[in-house]
């Protein structure tokens, strides 16, 4: 079963990466984290 | 470590060129000075063997080569950091040098690698140094010798075994001289890593992708000066062009993966070049690498049939 994890919308950008993983690229680009599956929570107003 | 942009760069179009990431100084002298020391030693052993008549002490660098490479002597085997994949034999040359073990372990180089693959870096077996000659000094029989000459188009799982398909595989190719379109540089098919493997086929033996196949209007060249690395994904469509220059064109080509995926050599020796989870794995003395090197040379000289692909050549579009 995947893992579900939940995001804050201001940890950092999602992508695919070049092996088609999903990845959590923190902003500044020092840490990146491979998911299985994300939930992403909406910015609030 | 690389920037937000250049790893999104490298995710999206499977390849990131990096210009002097290196330092020339203390990642590069160092292994160009190991060559000359070794082409001393060679140029000895060939002068004592009847190969060579004279030792050209005398000459640089280049054009000590030009002269090894005219009288016949295979400088390419003895200077690779690989074993070939077949006919190997108990004195198959390989160099296995500090200042080479040193370059694949730089931390420049792999913290950029950390960027793209995650922190645990294993240093994966298929690698190799390319020392090409100008186009016009090389000899018909190694016309199609990709150590010598020009390689076709190919991704590198297309040249390794399908247990490395889901190996989250980098290869990073290093200029130690300047790399251009003249001279032979890389060239890349942007995005080919979304495409899948392609039919690899051999072609005058190398094992390469039919013309028939490849889009040439994807080709991009990647010129590079000394101690840029290009970065690829293991589907990445690349090649390089013919060295049309008057000077040797010299680079490496290094891959490495996380550590406990396969490399697609299983019979070749890799090791741990970086762990932050277990730190004491790491392997930081190269006698180490040389000796797994040679106990895989003695393991496998004269065994015929090591398989280092998963073509056969039976496809119509091989024809």
């Amino acid at each position: 079963m995947a893992e579900l994890t939940t995001i804050p919308a201001a940890a950092g950008k999602l992508l695919l990466d070049a092996w088609g993983s999903i990845l959590l690229l923190e902003l500044d680009g020092a840490r990146q984290r491979q998911l299985s599956c994300a939930t992403i929570e909406s910015p609030r107003a | 470590m690389l920037t937000t942009e250049q790893i999104e760069s490298f995710h999206e179009n499977g390849f990131l060129a990096v210009d002097r990431l290196l330092d020339y100084e203390e990642d590069l002298v160092p292994v160009i000075e190991e060559y000359q020391q070794l082409l001393d030693e060679l140029c000895a052993q060939w002068v004592a063997d009847g190969r060579l008549d004279q030792s050209y002490s005398d000459l640089p660098f280049e054009k000590r080569l030009v002269e090894v490479y005219r009288a016949g002597c295979d400088y390419y085997q003895a200077f690779d950091i690989a074993l070939p994949n077949g006919n190997i034999k108990a004195d198959t040359p390989i160099h296995l040098g500090p200042a080479v073990f040193n370059l694949l372990r730089s931390p420049r180089l792999l913290s950029a690698v950390e960027s793209l693959i995650g922190g645990e870096i294993y240093s994966n077996p298929i690698q190799h140094v390319r020392i090409k000659p100008p186009s016009r000094i090389v000899d018909r029989s190694d016309a199609h010798n990709a150590l010598v000459s020009a390689t076709h188009w190919h991704q590198d799982n297309g040249v390794a075994l399908p247990e490395a398909d889901e190996t989250k595989m980098l290869t990073c190719w290093v200029a130690v001289s300047e790399a251009t379109p003249e001279n032979g540089c890389l060239q890349v098919a942007p995005k080919s890593h979304r495409e899948g493997i392609a039919l690899h086929c051999t072609i005058d033996n190398q094992i390469g992708i039919p013309d028939k196949l490849m889009v040439q209007e994807q080709a991009r060249p990647v010129p590079l000066n000394p101690g840029g690395v290009l970065f690829f994904h293991p589907m990445c469509k690349h090649g390089s062009l013919d060295n049309n220059s008057d000077a040797f064109r010299w680079s490496f080509d290094l891959r490495y993966n996380p550590i406990g995926q396969a490399t697609g050599r299983p019979h070749f020796p890799g090791f741990v070049a970086q762990s932050r989870l277990n730190p004491e794995s790491v392997l930081a003395d190269y006698r180490q690498w040389g000796q797994l090197w040679l106990d895989a040379r003695a393991r496998l000289a004269d065994i015929e049939g090591i398989k280092s692909n998963r073509w056969t050549d039976d496809d119509p579009l091989c024809a």
